[in-house]
């Protein structure tokens, strides 16, 4: 037994990777919905444990994998592998919730497609080469579309077309980002700009910037987000959280990894990163000042905070990364906290929250927890991402990014405002559209979740010490 | 500049005409099957330009594979738009879409 046990650990990435592929094959195959719901909820389960056991190994003591391991681990894929596998457990603990509103024969496809999506974010985390992580991204991509697709609203296809159209350019653009990085660097391998003598400077930092861009576009970065309106506009509450919490989560984490692999090119990298993470931060937040619908207005401040960890990556430095790491854990318990909260009124209009404090208190102090997150509210998670970012910032004198920091807060202050505003001194004006299906429980533990990872800002030396060690180890520092 | 250089001049000058023109017009056009169109272009543009530049045989599998993909969703997609919505045009749809938005509260 203990012999099967630590070969699985040798080759702990495929073993996660399988776990999930083998899940959503298994609930796709599952005819009743709440049955392939609890195979796939098991399947991640597992992925969880295995994953948490993979990062806690490799960032404490350096644990090394299998020399035949057909996929690989580095220090950022193993700080977010858990993370990803973590929140796809709740997504689809989630999904329990909202199950019912499918038509029964779409069920066990919604189930299998979100695990499947799961399984290509975390593949294209632990992939290899450049290759394996463009078709990650791309079937995890292609699996949100199809989510999208099922979803009860016409409004939805609409969404999903955007979605294709968006990631297709994006997945054409990847491509040929990767063929000229080989190009110029000789190796397709990720971190083959590190190790290898750059032929072409010019042509590798245009195919990093070909590569990037369709990452950031997939992470919801603004001005490449306008896919984002349709889609979290109108798909459902469990859609939006995986859309916003779980696939941008993953992309960006990747990216950062990508982006930590090329000192070679890297300040032409590193201008696109700061262009792209500064009209972020203030399209972002003046959209999600500006939106009624409450999926967007999350999704929006989402670009914002993506904005702000593509700053901190743009440091290329360990504090830098680390910071990007802190803020990917900030933004992910907040968007979590966010999107999980507003499933409980089935309406996505800003109304819709008007007396949520009252009608269903747990949801509306998740909603709370999660604005005082955006909003970097000291004690909150939020608080330490911001307070990294700046502490790096202005290590490498970059003093302009406190102020990327700074709008992203102040904005935050007004949206979140406009929320808590709503959920506690307002009264439903009209009987509002509320969920009251048993069902709705499967909903708890994931905002729970949520809950406690914002108030990781109380105690925050584990995160910062594993996000710190990550770092150096993804920059080939050691730890 | 040897013949060989600008044979790869030419052929990645067409290819990256290609991806452009493909990503334009799939994210600008009104009609949903020019859009998808314009993925396969661009989809086309890059193995062109993987191909040029001496991408092995995984490689360009992996970018057939990725274009299929696309190109099948997107046409299951094409119908689905088509049933709903009577027409496959995204400014009929983004109309009827807004009709349906929430308006701005008063207060």
């Amino acid at each position: 037994m203990s012999l099967y046990l630590d070969l699985a650990r040798a080759h702990a990435p495929a073993v996660i990777l399988g776990m999930l592929l083998v899940g959503a094959a298994l609930a796709l195959v599952t005819p009743n919905g709440r049955a392939s719901w609890t195979l796939a909820l098991a399947a991640a389960i597992a992925a969880v444990a295995m994953a948490a056991d993979l990062s806690w190994r490799f960032l404490t003591s350096g644990a090394a994998l299998a020399p035949d391991a057909l996929l690989t681990v580095d220090g950022v894929s193993a700080f977010a592998a858990p993370l990803i596998a973590a929140l796809a457990a709740f997504v689809i603990m989630a999904e329990g919730a909202a199950l019912r509103e499918r038509v029964a024969r779409t069920q066990p496809y919604a189930v299998a497609l979100h695990l499947a999506g799961a399984a290509s974010w975390i593949g294209a985390l632990f992939a290899q080469d450049l290759v394996g992580l463009v078709v990650g991204v791309n079937v995890g991509w292609l699996a949100l579309t199809g989510l999208v697709a099922t979803a009860p609203e016409r409004g939805a296809l609409n969404g999903a077309l955007r979605m294709l159209t968006a990631g297709g350019a994006a997945a054409a653009f990847m491509l040929a980002g990767i063929g000229l990085i080989t190009y110029a660097a000789g190796g397709g391998a990720v971190n083959a700009a590190a190790s290898a003598m750059i032929s072409s400077p010019q042509m590798a930092t245009l195919g990093f910037v070909l590569l990037l861009a369709p990452l950031m576009l997939m992470a919801g970065a603004a001005p490449l987000h306008a896919w984002m309106g349709a889609a979290y506009g109108r798909s459902d509450a469990t859609l939006a959280l995986t859309m916003g919490a779980l696939a941008s989560l993953a992309v960006i984490a990747r990216l950062a990894a990508v982006a930590a692999t090329a000192p070679a090119v890297a300040e032409g990298v590193s201008v696109v990163l700061v262009s792209v993470g500064i009209a972020s931060v203030l399209i972002g937040s003046v959209q999600a000042i500006g939106a009624v619908n409450v999926r967007r207005l999350i999704a929006y401040a989402g670009a914002a905070q993506a904005g702000c960890v593509l700053v901190a990556i743009a440091l290329e430095s360990p504090a830098g990364l680390a910071a990007a790491l802190v803020q990917v854990f900030a933004w992910g318990a907040g968007a979590f906290a966010l999107f999980a909260g507003i499933a409980a009124s089935r309406d996505a209009a800003l109304t819709a929250l008007d007396g949520l404090g009252r009608r269903a208190p747990f949801a509306g102090v998740a909603i709370t927890v999660g604005a005082l997150s955006f909003m970097g509210a000291p004690l909150t998670i939020g608080f330490l991402g911001r307070w990294r970012l700046i502490e790096a910032g202005v290590g490498a004198g970059w003093w302009w990014a406190t102020g990327a920091a700074i709008v992203t807060s102040l904005a935050a202050v007004f949206y979140g405002g406009r929320l808590i505003e709503r959920i506690y001194f307002r009264r439903a004006t009209e009987a509002a559209a509320f969920d009251l299906d048993v069902w709705r429980w499967a909903r708890v533990p994931v905002l729970a979740a949520a809950i406690a990872a914002i108030a990781c800002g109380l105690a925050p030396s584990l995160l910062l010490d594993l996000a710190t060690r990550a770092s150096m180890l993804a920059l080939g520092l050691g730890a | 500049m040897t013949a060989q250089a600008v044979a790869l001049t030419l052929v990645l000058g067409v290819a990256l005409a290609m991806l452009f023109a493909g990503a334009a017009t799939a994210l600008v056009s009104a009609n949903i099957v020019k859009r998808i169109a314009g993925v396969m272009i661009a989809l086309v543009g890059a193995m062109l330009c993987l191909a040029a530049l001496g991408a092995g045989a995984q490689t360009l599998v992996a970018a057939v594979a990725i274009a299929l993909a696309y190109c099948a969703i997107g046409a299951a997609l094409l119908v689905r738009v088509q049933e709903a919505y009577g027409e496959a045009e995204t400014p009929e749809a983004n109309k009827a879409d807004f009709a349906e938005e929430p308006r701005e509260p008063r207060s």
